[in-house]
C-alpha cells in the first residue's frame, strides 16, 4: 500500500472531533458540525451575529456552571433538524482537536441510551493507551430520542 | 475409678459429637441457589448468583449528563461500555458514600446489561431453597415489589432482589 493510500484508510479509521470539558467530563463534538471557533465573546464584540449563545452546561442538563474558567464559544453550522441548529455554543476548557481511531469509539449501553434526555450524547470513546478518562461524544445532528428498551 | 469416669466421659462427648454431626447431614437432592450477598449501609441484601456476570473492585465511573439520579454513569470494562446504577437509591432512597471497599456487581438480565453499585460484597453462597421465606418485615411497601424473599446469614436477615422488577422499574421510569 502506498503511504498517501495507507493515510485515506486511516482517516477512514478515525474521527476527527473537538475536544472540550465541562465540569469534570470531557466531551467531543465532530468537527464537521464546527463552523468556527469564536476567539472572544460575540456578544462582547457585538460581532453583529444573530445566533444565540447558549451554555453548553443548560444544553448538556449539566449542574449550572457559576463560572466558565476558561470559556470559549463554538459557532455550530447550520443543522436543520436539531433545536440547537446555528448557534453559539458557550464551553469551558478548550482542550484542542484529536483524531480517534473508530475502533475505540462504543455506543452508549442500551439502558443508558433510554434515559439520556436528551439525543445528543451518543457515544463515548475509550481512553488510548495510558489513558483513563472515557470522551463522551456529541452529535448536535441528533433529533430523534433513541427508542428504550424493555425488559421481557 | 476416676479414670473411667473419664472414659465414660470421652464415650459421651465422641457419641454427642457423632449425633451432632448426623443433625447437620444435609440432603444432596435438595435444591439449592447461588446467592452473592452484599450490604447498602446497615442492610443485607442478595442477588441471585444466576445474574451476576462479574464482581469488579469500584473504579472511576464517567457521570453522563441527563440521566435519572440512580445511574452513576459508566465505566469502561475491557473495551465495554457498562452503565452503573447506585442501589441505595431504589432501595434506601439516598446516594450511598464511595469507599475502596465498594464493588461493583456486573449483571446480566434478559437484554440488558448494567453495574450495580453496592458498599461491600459478604460472601457467595450456596443456600438450599428451603432456607428461604417469605420477607417478614416490610416496612416500606413500595420497595416490596423489589424482595423475592429472605434467609438467615451469620445472624442477620438477607433480603433475595428480584432483578427483573428492579430494572423494569428503572426502565419504566419518567424521564427527568
Amino acid at each position: 500500500m502506498t503511504s498517501a493510500a495507507a493515510e485515506k484508510t486511516n482517516r477512514m479509521r478515525s474521527v476527527e472531533v473537538l475536544l472540550f470539558s465541562m465540569q469534570m467530563n470531557h466531551f467531543g463534538i465532530p468537527v464537521q458540525q464546527i463552523d468556527q471557533i469564536l476567539e472572544c465573546d460575540p456578544r462582547a464584540q457585538k460581532t453583529g451575529l444573530q445566533e444565540p449563545v447558549l451554555k453548553a452546561d443548560d444544553v448538556l442538563h449539566l449542574a449550572d456552571a457559576d463560572d466558565f474558567l476558561f470559556p470559549s464559544w463554538l459557532k455550530l453550522k447550520p443543522m436543520a433538524e436539531s433545536s440547537v441548529s446555528s448557534a453559539i455554543l458557550m464551553i469551558d476548557g478548550l482542550s484542542g482537536i484529536v483524531e480517534i481511531r473508530t475502533g475505540r469509539i462504543r455506543r452508549m449501553p442500551r439502558l443508558i441510551s433510554g434515559h439520556i434526555s436528551h439525543p445528543w450524547i451518543w457515544g463515548a470513546a475509550l481512553p488510548e493507551e495510558g489513558g483513563k478518562d472515557l470522551i463522551l461524544l456529541l452529535d448536535f445532528n441528533a433529533t430523534a430520542q433513541p427508542n428504550r428498551v424493555s425488559v421481557k | 475409678m476416676t479414670n473411667q469416669n473419664n472414659l465414660f466421659n470421652r464415650k459421651d462427648v465422641i457419641r454427642q459429637m457423632e449425633l451432632s454431626q448426623h443433625e447437620t447431614v444435609v440432603d444432596i437432592d435438595e435444591t439449592t441457589e447461588q446467592l452473592v450477598i452484599f450490604s447498602l449501609g446497615q442492610d443485607w441484601f442478595a442477588f441471585s448468583g444466576r445474574v451476576i456476570r462479574e464482581i469488579l473492585p469500584y473504579s472511576a465511573v464517567t457521570p453522563v449528563p441527563g440521566l435519572p439520579g440512580y445511574f452513576l454513569g459508566i465505566i469502561n470494562v475491557r473495551g465495554d461500555l457498562e452503565s452503573v446504577i447506585d442501589l441505595s437509591k431504589p432501595l434506601q432512597g439516598q446516594a450511598s458514600k464511595t469507599d475502596p471497599l465498594n464493588r461493583i456487581l456486573l449483571t446480566k438480565h434478559e437484554s440488558c446489561s448494567t453495574g450495580f453499585k453496592v458498599d461491600y460484597v459478604h460472601d457467595i453462597i450456596e443456600l438450599p431453597v428451603s432456607k428461604i421465606r417469605p420477607v417478614s418485615n416490610i416496612t416500606d411497601k413500595e420497595k416490596a415489589k423489589y424482595f423475592t424473599g429472605e434467609f438467615e446469614f451469620k445472624s442477620r436477615t438477607v433480603i433475595i432482589l428480584n432483578m427483573h422488577r428492579l430494572l423494569e422499574e428503572m426502565i419504566d421510569e419518567p424521564k427527568e
